[in-house]
Formats: C-alpha cells, structure tokens, sequence
C-alpha cells in the first residue's frame, strides 16, 4: 500500500484548472519534492492534500484512509503535518509557548480549566525537546514576532512536529533565506527524514536536486513526470516545460 | 514561601483589599449601592474580556446574557413559592450559560464583523421579546416586586451586607476566569485568537472553543445580572438595549482588555464611576468620556493597560 494514493484531484478557480485530474501514488519511504514552473498549480495541490482547499473532484487516500475534504484539526489526527510557506506563528506568544500549544494538544492537556499552562511540567519538557532539536532552545523566552526570519521559519517547522506526525509536508521551507540559514534547514530536513515522510515544495533547485529521492513534476495542473532526480534531469518533457516550450 | 512572600506584586489582591474596605472609604463609602455595581460591572467585563481579550470573540451584545441573567433571576423569584435568595442568582447564571450557548452554537464558524453583527441582532430581538411579553416579562413595566431575602441567616436587605455578598462573589469570579486564562485551556484560546488556522493544523478543532468559552462567558454574564436585578430589585429591558452592551466594549477597550486580564476591571471602574458621579455634575459627560475614549485609543489601541505595561516594559529595560 502507497503512503499517499491521490485519484483525478482536481480543484478550479473559476475557469482555470490549477489541479486538473492529478492522480499519482506516493510511497512511504524517503523525501519526495513537487516541483514545477510558476502557476504549475503545486501550492494548489499541496494545500488541496493538506486539507486547507477542499477539491471539486477526486479522492485523497492517505494510509488507506479516506481524507477528502476533511478539516485540517481532522487530517493531523492520521499524523501528517503540514508548515506555511508564509510563517504561522501565534505572534504574540514566546518562542516556548508557541511550542507549547501544539505540544499540550497532543499530550491531551488542552482542556484543563485550572492548570496553569507553564506548570504543566510533561508539557514543557517535550517543548523543550523539540526546541533543542530544531536548535531554538536559547531563544524560548523570546516572542515569536521578535526572532529573525531564518529563526522563525524554523519554528514553523517545529510547530508541525509537535503533533508527533508520520508525515511532513512543507511549504517552500528555504522561502526568503539567506545561504546559511537554507543550509541550516536542508540539514534538519534530511536529519527529520530518517525519521519522517517528507514532502516538500520547493522552489531551490539546487536544494531540490540535493536532497530529494524522488521528485514529482507538475505543469499546467498535471503530473508531468515522477521519478528519481537524475531521471527528472534528464526528462525532456521537464526541461522544456521550464523553458516554456511545448512538447508534442 | 516565595510564592507568598510575591503575593504583595499580585494586583487582584490590592484591588481586593480596596474593595474590601470600600463601604469605610472616604466619599465612595456614602454610595454602598455604586459599590455593588461596580463589583458586577467587574465580573460581566471579565467574562466580556474572555470572550474579547482571550479568544478574540468580538461578542458586541454581550448586554444579552446579562439582561437576560436579570430577568432568569426576577422570574425565579417571582414564580417560586420558596422565595430564596441564592436561587435566583444560580438562575441568572444558569440562563445566561444556555442562552450564550444556543447564540454561541449557531454563530461559532462566523468570524469578525459577522460575529459581532448576529450577536448585537441577538440582543435586539431578547429586548423585543421582553419589551412585549407582558405575561413573563411584565413587558414595558417590567418586573419589580423583588425582596432580597436572608442568606445563611444574614440580612440582604441592607445594602452593605448585600455590597459584601457581591464582594465575595466577585472575589471567587475574578480568581476563577484569572485562573482560566493563565490554564492550558486558557493558552488553547490564546492559539484561537491569534491564529485561528494554525490552531486547527495543531489539532484544534477552533468553533468548538468559541462555543465553550461563550458559553462560559454567558455563564458569569448571567450571574453578574442577576445580582443587577437583586441590587435594583427589579427588571427592565432597558438593560438588554444594545447601546448598554457598546458600554461593556468601550469600557473594556478603554480599560485595555486586549493586554491585560486587569483592563476590563479598571475601564469598568473608569466607567461607572463617571457615569454616577461625573452625571451629576455635567449632563454631556459622555461627550467627554467618548471624546477621551476616540483620543486614547486612536494613540494606544491597546488602552489604558496597554499604557502602565509599556511604561513598565521601558523602565525595565532601561
């Protein structure tokens, strides 16, 4: 069984197709990244599989689960996790507290009317877990809106790990980074998939070409191609298509 | 021990201490009444501000389950053959839970302006009905004709025992919604508030914590009416007019709900006191409130509280 098994998705704004009948199996192992010329309809796609459009066609299996149309509080329960390509953080919270929401969900501390949520000690250990492993740990006490960008992006990465899930998706992770900062990511994304499903879109070709296993192809709302890099690399079809060109 | 020897920085407990005196104060101890409606008007902005400050519900017809708390708790008395006294403030609160959670279930999806719009039409239609109903609500008259009874065998017709019943509610109030703010349940409203779609993508499913904490809301809105009704001994749907319910919002902003628990306690303060004292004095004296509100938080969008913290922010930076 495929990780992901996606049948005719289709979603129009209006006339235009961005996702026009995309059907394609994503297997469980390694980092997958979608990747396409501009208005290929990948942001379409991504948020149509992670739950934030609802498609007007089609069906998204994930684990033999139906997850069409679900609501995105729904689709993390089956433990895939999505980042923004614009950063979402809750501004106004520390670094830590950020952290601590998405973490104090999973542990099913959510609810607790009269416990105060810094003296919920399981709590911030696991925030505090995750905070050294993305390397953010010396800033906990700093409001999210107050660390650079580089720092921030990371944090939104954080955040989709706090609900423990098998499968991460990210949104154009090295969007608006500086080299070194696009070097800090590329590292914690390949360390993240000895441990997670990856999926990612992605605009660094060279980070694309980097780190991918497999790379999926879309244009004109369609798969285009599927394949390993260095069969993507070499597609014709793929090189035209970022050329502007038309194959027939 | 560290914790009580902080107990002195703790605001709650200096406004306690000052409340607690209030009847023995200078000036302010001749208006005992002014007391009890200040008290009240501190518990219904409280749970206005865990609606507003906490999960960003902009509930602008909050008057609706204060003036309905009112009504629930002169019809509980009115009808009840054992006319107690705690009855009919259980019943305030009571009615203002349900009713704030039959508004809250239908409009728990609906953001911003849409929110705010249903709510204030929410609270028109309870001032019609219970402009009209003559056979419930006593209609235009309204409802009088309510005594306060002894409570644990203590008078509530005199004014000064009743300023401390409400103390003491206000005190177990106040330390209850301080409480559930600074809680994990309090930091899951926080998430809704300041990013509603990232709160969903950690796992929250969002309308359900805008109904539970209205309803909660209603809950607290409920009883500080009723203790309106136990204060004035009646009625009236004037309470449930929308323009009372504008004063509970400008009061809170004005206080700086948005950036302290404390805001709402103070802007009620502000509030009450000029419309009772400032009145006698100045008939436009709402001229002047409104003039300073527009000022204030056309300069400090986050109010009064807003204010104090950054003054404190600075001094400690420096």
């Amino acid at each position: 069984m495929s990780l992901f098994s996606i049948q005719g998705l289709t979603k129009r704004f209006g006339s235009l197709a961005a996702t026009n009948g995309v059907s394609v199996e994503i297997e469980r192992e390694g980092i997958l990244s979608i990747i396409g010329p501009n208005g290929a309809g990948k942001t379409t796609f991504f948020n149509l599989v992670t739950g934030l459009l609802k498609p007007d066609a089609g069906k998204i299996i994930y684990q033999g689960k139906d997850i069409t149309g679900q609501k995105p509080y729904e689709i993390i329960r089956h433990g895939l996790s999505r980042s923004f390509q614009v950063v979402s953080l809750f501004e106004e919270l520390s670094v830590l507290d950020n952290v601590r929401v998405g973490v104090q969900r999973n542990l099913g501390f959510m609810n607790r009317l009269f416990l105060n949520y810094r003296r919920a000690a399981e709590v911030t250990e696991r925030a505090m877990e995750i905070l050294d492993l993305i390397g953010l740990a010396d800033q906990a006490d700093q409001p999210a809106a107050a660390i650079p960008h580089g720092d921030r992006k990371i944090l939104d990465l954080g955040l989709a790990l706090t609900t423990k899930p098998q499968s991460l998706l990210l949104d154009e992770p090295m969007a608006g980074l500086s080299k070194a900062e696009r070097t800090r990511i590329t590292q914690l994304i390949k360390e993240l998939s000895l441990t997670h499903k990856i999926i990612v879109v992605e605009h660094d070709m060279d980070v694309v070409f980097g780190i991918s296993d497999f790379i999926l192809v879309l244009h004109h709302g369609s798969v285009l191609a599927l394949g390993e890099p260095k069969d993507i690399a070499a597609n014709e079809e793929v090189q035209s298509a970022y050329l502007g060109l038309e194959v027939h | 021990m560290s914790k009580l020897s902080q107990l002195h920085k703790d605001p709650l407990l200096w406004i306690f201490l000052v409340f607690a005196l209030y009847p023995f104060l200078p000036y302010f101890g001749n208006f005992i009444s002014l007391g009890s409606e200040l008290l009240l008007w501190f518990i219904f902005t409280l749970s206005f501000n865990l609606c507003l400050g906490q999960t960003g519900l902009p509930s602008f017809g909050h008057g609706a389950f204060y003036g309905l708390g009112s009504y629930a708790a002169a019809i509980t008395f009115l009808r009840l053959s054992d006319k107690g006294f705690f009855l009919p403030v259980l019943g305030g609160a009571v009615v203002g839970c349900l009713a704030a959670a039959l508004l809250g279930w239908l409009i728990k999806d609906k953001r911003g302006v849409y929110f705010a719009m249903l709510t204030v039409a929410f609270t028109q239609v309870c001032f019609g009905v219970c402009w009209r109903w003559d056979e419930v609500t006593g209609g235009e008259a309204g409802l009088s004709g309510i005594i306060r009874q002894d409570f644990l065998g203590i008078s509530m017709k005199d004014p000064q025992n009743f300023y401390y019943f409400c103390f003491v509610i206000f005190a177990v109030c106040s330390l209850l919604i301080r409480a559930i703010s600074r809680s994990c349940f309090g930091l899951s409203l926080q998430s809704v508030r300041q990013n509603h779609l990232r709160s969903q993508y950690l796992g929250y499913p969002t309308g359900l914590y805008r109904f539970a904490v209205y309803s909660l809301s209603g809950a607290f809105a409920g009883l500080a009416g009723a203790l309106y009704c136990l204060l004035t001994q009646s009625a009236f749907a004037d309470i449930l007019d929308w323009q009372k319910s504008g004063d509970v919002v400008m009061a809170t902003l004005l206080g700086g709900g948005t950036a302290s628990f404390y805001g709402p306690i103070l802007g009620s303060f502000i509030f009450i006191v000029c419309r009772s004292l400032l009145s006698s004095l100045w008939e436009h004296w709402l001229f002047i409130y409104g003039l300073s509100f527009v000022i204030i938080l056309s300069f400090f969008p986050t109010g009064l509280m807003g204010i104090l913290q950054k003054k404190k922010g600075r001094s400690k930076s420096s």
